[in-house]
């Protein structure tokens, strides 16, 4: 039976819908294990039993048979891995988010909330200042803080590691404040609040949200940070998670030594998951705080 | 009849002083750590601090412009290098970043089953922190025992010299890392200006008879022009100085093959104590930035957001 | 005592006048309506009384002090925001309570009072839960119950009513009329609303682009507009406007227009508008004298009214009439009581007093 041509092109019409599902469900399937495969790398190699040069394709599928916790075993009976690197990295990524964080608050707070004379050309200003290279800050911190005898000391670090995020988070506090409606605070005004009074009350309970995720985005700069921590940190007690990972991450040349590769999947995986999950909770925030502040490397 | 005769000025001022107290800190910390190093760096580029380039002379000499002067003449076809080698790699990052990034919006902008699910696996590479991930790459991109080379065996493709190669392995090796490390950000900042456009307007389109092509120039491009070149911009501006992606897959070879500002200034400081050298390409890499993010910025609209 | 008073207040943004020389009293316990069209002017005018804009020029006085450099919270007024404000993050009791928290009066007190105006308003049961959980209705009796809670001097109301449903809003405008009753609080309420003006208002303001035009009570506002602009705002349908001109002649002054002529007295020659209401239109179907042919171009039926939309030869003219018993096209003939004609300055819409008769 012939169908009518309506019922032909309707045809026509949804073989098209379904060849053009088909071929969007295949381009990110490629492009999700593209986006997935190195991660999955870091994984697979941290429980592999098989020496990096003996890693053929095939090893790289799931087996229970090829698998080993010795990798994670050996990072975490270290005990510097909790007495040094660790606890240092916690101490530079806390204490330069909880610095960083309050002045980001205050700043975000006037910007968003004030149209004070100069408002303008200050961002302006700031713009600038970021088309500074921020990694080569580090050549006249480096002068700077031996002056001040802070080469290799927790304070040495921890300084420019809270000016670093301030802008960023800064920016992160003043777009979430420029959504929360200038009403609450006026009603509060009127209803007997100072305009402190408003902050305190009124929006920093409203910003609790952005307030922590600050804390976040603060703490990970330092958290894997090389280029200051290379240049500052000469002994063995100030020794970063960061530091310690560059210092297993090469391949020796002859691909043996296994278990250094192994063991820097391992430490790669204890070091970056947590912030993974993170990211993934918060993605929302953090990607609509980019937009405004910049990249993310 | 008294009237209250002020200039705006000191009137706002009046109101909005409170301001200044809660960017005091703010701007303290400006002061110390960013003005104040940005002018030493300056005060560096002026003085001789190290071995190079003028042997003999003790250190910390002002000595004028000296140091561009040798950057400028001797140095000179090391400098075009790092000037042409930071415009190719932002330009080229920044525009497979935004192909890449698009054209997976638009892909997930469609009514998709799973698509929830594919958006969050595809911003892992996003989420994990870089200076691991590179450090991974680093090993993937090996000669000898990275996997990539492998994979390429997968397909009878001889292995690639991703680090030690001529100009398209190792830049090929540098951007395909680099758009595995942003893409997914581009994508969904994208695809969130993509959601924005009220669908409306697309379906009256469609009744009006516009072809796919006239409703994505008419309707998609300036809904998402402006949010695609702010963000085109601050991400050339970020990659031009990005370090960690070169420093750790290639540190700038092999030779000066893939050197840039950046990566150059943080070997001749902390690797050869070259400090009024690294100090000079430094200011002439931010004099590049501004000249670049200035009328960027100020002749078009791409930074509304910022003033609000 | 609260009256408040606004003694030739101006306020610029940039180069727009929001506010312009606008000079009124609000004596103690009345109720002041601003009224206007969206953009005029009314929410400037209400923030620079609570404090919240400062005035760039004139000054404002509540009770007997100049309160120009007073901040709001010393001001002793209360907002209701046409948006309401509740603060997302506090409960219901601890949204009424947050302004006598902030004035440290005793815990108990608080408690005392915020229980009372809860009761007030039919909100008690709701204390314990966030704005959020709460519908439109519910939550301006909210932002009303932190406005009263406080017993300030003066109310402020920015539109309180305009996110209500057709049906709530007419129920609370009941109960703001009778709470004024009862309190007998200065109170300064904005709406664009007509209807809300005439039924709260003891005295109505009507501004537009920034300036007062008329200060009155509701029925003066209506029967006496002092402004084209008035006349032709306040009343539904507009009131109809005919230009004409006054001139002398060799039999007298007259008013022409295309298709009238009266006689007419008390001002100086010049451009005029003649302006007649609907429901002052007389409309009959046999031509009378000084009677105007029309043809009926619709007719819009609310239930109880009906309105005429009629053209005649050099323009239209709106009817308010009791029988709906017109068809389209019809010829019909109209006339009007001269007593009722109101008439306005062409060039400065300023009402003016002739004395008109056919
Ligand atoms: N902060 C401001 N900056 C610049 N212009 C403003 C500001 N606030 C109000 N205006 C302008 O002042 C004029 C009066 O505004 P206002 O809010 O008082 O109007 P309104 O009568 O309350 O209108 P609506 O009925 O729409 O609420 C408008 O033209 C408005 O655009
Ligand atoms: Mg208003």
């Amino acid at each position: 039976m012939k169908l009518p041509s309506f019922f032909g092109s309707m045809k026509k019409r949804l073989k098209g819908r379904i060849v053009s599902r088909i071929l969007s469900h295949f381009a990110l399937i490629v492009a999700t294990l593209f986006a997935l495969f190195p991660i999955y790398f870091i994984f697979w190699t941290s429980i592999l039993k098989i020496q990096l040069a003996a890693i053929t394709l095939s090893s790289l599928i799931p087996n229970l048979a090829l698998i080993t916790l010795y990798n994670y075993n050996y990072v975490l009976s270290d005990p510097t891995f909790f007495t040094i690197y660790l606890k240092n990295s916690l101490i530079f990524g806390l204490s330069a988010a909880g610095v960083g964080l309050v002045l980001a608050l205050f700043t975000g707070y006037a910007l968003s909330r004030f149209t004070f004379p100069g408002r303008k050309p200050f961002i302006y200003f700031i713009i600038a200042l970021m088309q500074f290279p921020g990694t080569m800050l580090v050549i006249p911190y480096f002068f700077m803080f031996k002056e001040l005898n802070l080469i290799n000391t927790y304070l040495g670090l921890i300084i420019p590691y809270s000016a670093g995020s301030i802008v960023f988070t800064g920016i992160l506090v003043k777009n979430y404040i420029d959504s929360i409606p200038e009403d609450l605070e006026e009603a509060a005004l009127v209803d007997g609040e100072t305009r402190t009074g408003a902050f305190t009350k009124v929006i920093i309970p409203l910003i609790k949200p952005i307030l922590g995720l600050g804390i976040l985005l603060a703490f990970i700069g330092p958290y894997t940070d090389f280029i200051l921590a290379r240049a500052f940190i000469t002994g063995n007690s100030l020794q970063t998670l960061a530091l310690r990972l560059y210092s297993v991450s090469s391949i020796s040349s002859s691909g043996g030594a296994a278990i250094d590769y192994g063991v820097f999947s391992a430490f790669s995986f204890l070091m970056g998951i947590p912030i993974l999950i993170i990211y993934l909770i918060f993605q929302k925030y953090i990607i609509g705080g980019l937009t405004l502040g910049g990249v993310k490397g | 009849m008294a009237h209250i005769e002020e200039k705006p000025f000191l009137f706002r001022l009046k109101r909005e002083w409170p301001a200044y107290l809660y960017l005091l800190p703010m701007l303290v910390v400006l002061l110390l750590l960013t003005i104040y190093p940005i002018s030493l760096t300056f005060y560096y580029s002026l003085t001789f601090n190290g071995p190079l380039p003028a042997p003999g002379i003790p250190p910390n000499t002002y000595v004028g412009l000296r140091n561009y002067n040798f950057i400028g003449t001797t140095d000179l076809s090391l400098t075009e290098t790092l000037v042409l080698n930071s415009f190719f790699w932002a330009t080229a990052s920044i525009v497979i970043f935004i192909v890449v990034g698009l054209g997976l919006a638009a892909i997930l902008n469609q009514p998709l089953r799973g698509k929830t699910v594919y958006r969050t696996l595809l911003l892992f590479p996003w989420a994990m922190p870089a200076f691991i991930t590179i450090l991974t790459w680093t090993n993937m991109l090996n000669f000898n025992f990275g996997i990539i080379n492998a994979l390429l065996g997968l397909f009878n493709i001889p292995p690639v010299q991703w680090t030690t190669g001529g100009f398209w392995d190792v830049w090929g090796g540098l951007l395909l890392m680099n758009t595995w490390l942003s893409f997914p950000y581009y994508m969904v900042v994208f695809l969130a200006a993509m959601q924005s456009i009220p669908k409306d307007l697309y379906e009256s389109a469609e009744i009006d008879g516009a072809s796919i092509l006239y409703r994505f120039t008419h309707i998609t491009v300036p809904y998402i022009g402006s949010t695609v070149g702010f963000v085109a911009l601050m991400g050339w501006l970020f990659t031009f100085n990005n370090f960690y992606p070169i420093y750790l897959v290639t540190a700038g070879g092999p030779g000066n093959l893939t050197s840039i500002f950046v990566v150059r200034v943080f070997q001749e400081a902390f690797e050869r104590s070259h400090y009024s050298l690294a100090a000079t390409y430094t200011v002439i890499d931010f004099i590049i930035m501004l000249l670049v993010a200035i009328p960027a910025i100020k002749y078009t609209r791409l930074s509304e957001g910022w003033f609000k | 005592m609260a009256t408040v008073r606004l003694e030739h207040i101006t306020k610029k943004f940039g180069e727009t006048t929001a506010v312009d020389d606008i000079s009124l009293t609000v004596n103690d316990g009345e109720f002041v309506v601003l009224l206007g069209p969206s953009g005029c002017g009314k929410t400037t005018t209400l923030r620079i009384v609570s404090g919240l804009e400062v005035q760039s020029e004139g000054h404002v006085y509540i009770g007997d002090r100049v309160v120009d450099d007073v901040e709001p919270k010393d001001r002793n007024v209360a907002m209701v925001f046409q948006s309401y404000a509740l603060y997302p993050h506090l409960k219901i009791y601890d949204n009424i309570a947050f302004g006598l928290k902030a004035r440290h009066v005793p815990r108990a007190e608080i408690i005392k009072k915020v229980n009372e105006t809860a009761k007030m308003l039919q909100i008690h049961q709701l204390l314990d839960r966030k704005p959020a959980a709460l519908s439109g209705g519910q939550r301006q009796r909210v932002a009303l119950a932190r406005a009263l809670v406080r017993d300030p001097e003066v109310f402020l109301l920015d539109e309180p009513l305009s996110n209500l449903d057709a049906k709530l809003r007419a129920a609370t405008r009941i109960e703001i009329k009778n709470l004024h009753l009862r309190l007998r609080k200065t109170m300064i309420y904005v709406t664009h609303d007509q209807v809300e003006a005439m039924t709260l208002a003891d005295k109505i303001a009507v501004i537009n682009q920034g300036k007062l035009l008329q200060f009155a009570s509701p029925m003066d506002v209506f029967m006496k507009p002092a402004h084209r602009f008035v006349g032709d705002f306040v009343g539904y349908p507009s009131m109809n406007m005919l230009g004409g001109e006054l001139e002398e002649t060799s039999a007298g002054t007259f008013f022409f227009t295309p298709v009238i002529r009266m006689k007419a007295s008390g001002a100086q020659t010049g451009k005029y508008f003649l302006g007649i209401r609907p429901e002052d239109i007389v409309v009959s179907k046999s031509s009378s004298e000084n009677s105007l042919e029309c043809s009926v171009r619709g007719l819009e039926r609310t239930g109880s009214d009906n309105y005429l939309f009629l053209d005649y030869s050099e323009g239209g003219i709106v009817a308010s009439v009791t029988s709906p018993d017109y068809s389209v096209g019809e010829k019909v003939y109209v006339t009007f009581d001269p007593v009722n004609a109101h008439f306005f300055d062409a060039a400065t819409g300023a009402a003016v007093q002739l004395s008109a008769s056919f």
